[in-house]
């Protein structure tokens, strides 16, 4: 494997600032997925996370020149991200279950998937994850995502959505707990 | 697909392995291709480096371009001086404006400021605040050339010949003569008054016979009545004050004489004398003295050929 993947995120966008195209393959091919099933998950149209992954990748091109490595770079990218996010939300008028309070636990009404209440393969098991990721309101789901496509920390998830740490921290509890309770029944 | 939270990163932090495991089973899906390839290629674009197919990547690609190299060139110093491109072209054009407008000042404060005739322009050669410099109309060379030839001052017969005044037209003189200098003519013209009246007297006599007798008479008499006549120690004359508009002994030429003048405005000084000549040939001693007197008034530094006297 080439060597550049060793470095770090930051190392690697360092490397793109300074014009080194074989830093930023390599740091595209680590993100690209992660990014993509978090917008994914957040605005459940394919077509909309797509145009949007583009975009966020367009603004790091545009403004590399200035990229300067204060935080994670995973941070960085998914701040961007939420930010990509809000704007599709104002655009579209994204009427689904927008508030971000974290004293609401209530079900979503949007259902990704509708599994039978059959017990089948892991495969199925997955689906059904799935389905209930789709399922929590708004800000548990980023988080949740967050955690697990971004490989961030309650800090680095309260700094990419701009609430306190323990804002995030309180989000991501909720989330657990809402997944643990949805797949209980399939364990 | 990311690793997931870092192990052992934070373990207080919420989190679920086996939810974790199973999510990261599930969640595979990846962006279409067709986006992979218009971000790669403008990052290659930004870069300054070639479009390159997506299954390099992982080959030959990928060898080649070890971290911290930098194959397609763009050179650190341009990505660097990009963002100061727009400050530095303004900083430069700043200094170049400021540069210029210093120099061009200085120039000007450097013009020498010698007089322009014996009457002591000085003042206003040198006067800052008088709008118009009367040796910024023309350039620095030339003015610098008219300031030699003009201060040598010599008696207006000196040599016999003229003053190395006959390129300077009477349009640059003019120029070089506003309403200030006037004054100047006038103290010039008198000095020499007394000396050609009797002279200029006694032919017009001859002539026409209209002078009165006494020049010195007529000289008194001229000082008394024009009253709104400045001197020298008056101060400046009005632009409208020439002689040939005050009422003095040749009233009855004053007319014909003043019209020949504003002719004559924009001629060179030889003009001037051969009118003044072709006049007195024609018997009009009057005009032809009017006209020599304004010549005078105009061009106080000529020397005044022996031809055109009377």
């Amino acid at each position: 494997m080439a060597s550049n993947a060793d470095g770090n995120d930051e190392e690697l966008m360092l490397g793109y600032r300074n014009g080194d195209v074989g830093a930023f393959d390599e740091l595209y091919r680590r993100h690209k997925g992660g990014l993509y099933r978090y917008l994914l998950r957040q605005c459940r149209d394919a077509a909309a996370a797509a145009e949007m992954l583009q975009d966020i990748w367009m603004n790091i091109i545009r403004t590399r020149s200035s990229y300067e490595a204060t935080a994670r770079f995973s941070t960085y990218l998914y701040r961007l991200a939420h930010n990509r996010l809000i704007d599709h939300y104002r655009k579209s008028a994204h009427v689904v279950n927008l508030s971000f309070d974290d004293r609401q636990i209530a079900e979503s009404t949007v259902v990704y998937h509708e599994q039978p209440e059959v017990r089948y393969e892991r495969k199925q098991r997955a689906a059904r994850l799935l389905a209930l990721v789709d399922a929590l309101p708004e800000a548990q789901r980023e988080a949740f995502v967050l955690q697990h496509e971004g490989g961030m920390s309650v800090e680095e998830i309260a700094t990419a959505t701009g609430v306190t740490r323990e804002t995030a921290k309180s989000r991501l509890r909720y989330a657990l707990a809402k997944l643990r309770l949805g797949m209980s029944e399939w364990r | 697909m990311n690793e997931g939270p870092r192990n052992g990163m934070r373990m207080e932090e919420p989190i679920d392995p086996e939810l974790a495991s199973l999510y990261r089973e599930s969640a595979r899906e990846e962006p279409p291709m067709h986006v992979d390839a218009a971000i790669l290629a403008a990052a290659r674009r930004e870069a300054g480096a070639r479009p390159r197919e997506m299954a390099q990547e992982t080959g030959e690609g990928a060898a080649s371009n070890a971290f911290g190299s930098r194959p397609q060139s763009s050179a650190p110093a341009a990505p660097f001086l990009h963002p100061w491109r727009l400050p530095l072209s303004i900083a430069a054009v700043i200094v170049l404006s400021v540069s210029v407008v210093t120099l061009m000042t200085e120039q000007d404060a450097d013009q020498p400021v010698t007089p322009l005739r014996a009457g002591g322009t000085q003042k206003e050669a040198v006067d800052p605040a008088g709008g118009r410099h009367p040796l910024v109309a023309t350039p620095p060379s030339r003015d610098l050339t008219e300031e030699r030839r003009i201060e040598p001052q010599p008696s207006p017969k000196h040599d016999g010949g003229r003053l190395p005044l006959a390129e300077v037209t009477a349009p640059q003189l003019r120029s070089s003569t506003q309403a200030p200098t006037e004054h100047a003519s006038e103290r010039a013209r008198d000095g020499r008054r007394d000396a050609l009246e009797s002279e200029t007297a006694r032919r017009d006599q001859a002539s026409n016979g209209a002078r009165p007798a006494a020049p010195a008479a007529a000289l008194a008499k001229e000082k008394e009545g024009t009253e709104a006549r400045p001197t020298f120690r008056d101060g400046p004359v009005p632009p409208a004050a020439s002689p040939l508009m005050r009422p003095n002994g040749l009233a009855a030429s004053s007319g014909s004489a003043s019209v020949l003048a504003g002719e004559y405005e924009h001629q060179p000084p030889e003009k001037w004398g051969e009118k003044i000549v072709e006049l007195r040939r024609q018997g009009r001693a009057a005009e032809a003295e009017e006209l020599l007197a304004e010549f005078r008034r105009r061009f106080p530094q000529y020397a005044v050929p022996r031809e055109w006297m009377p």
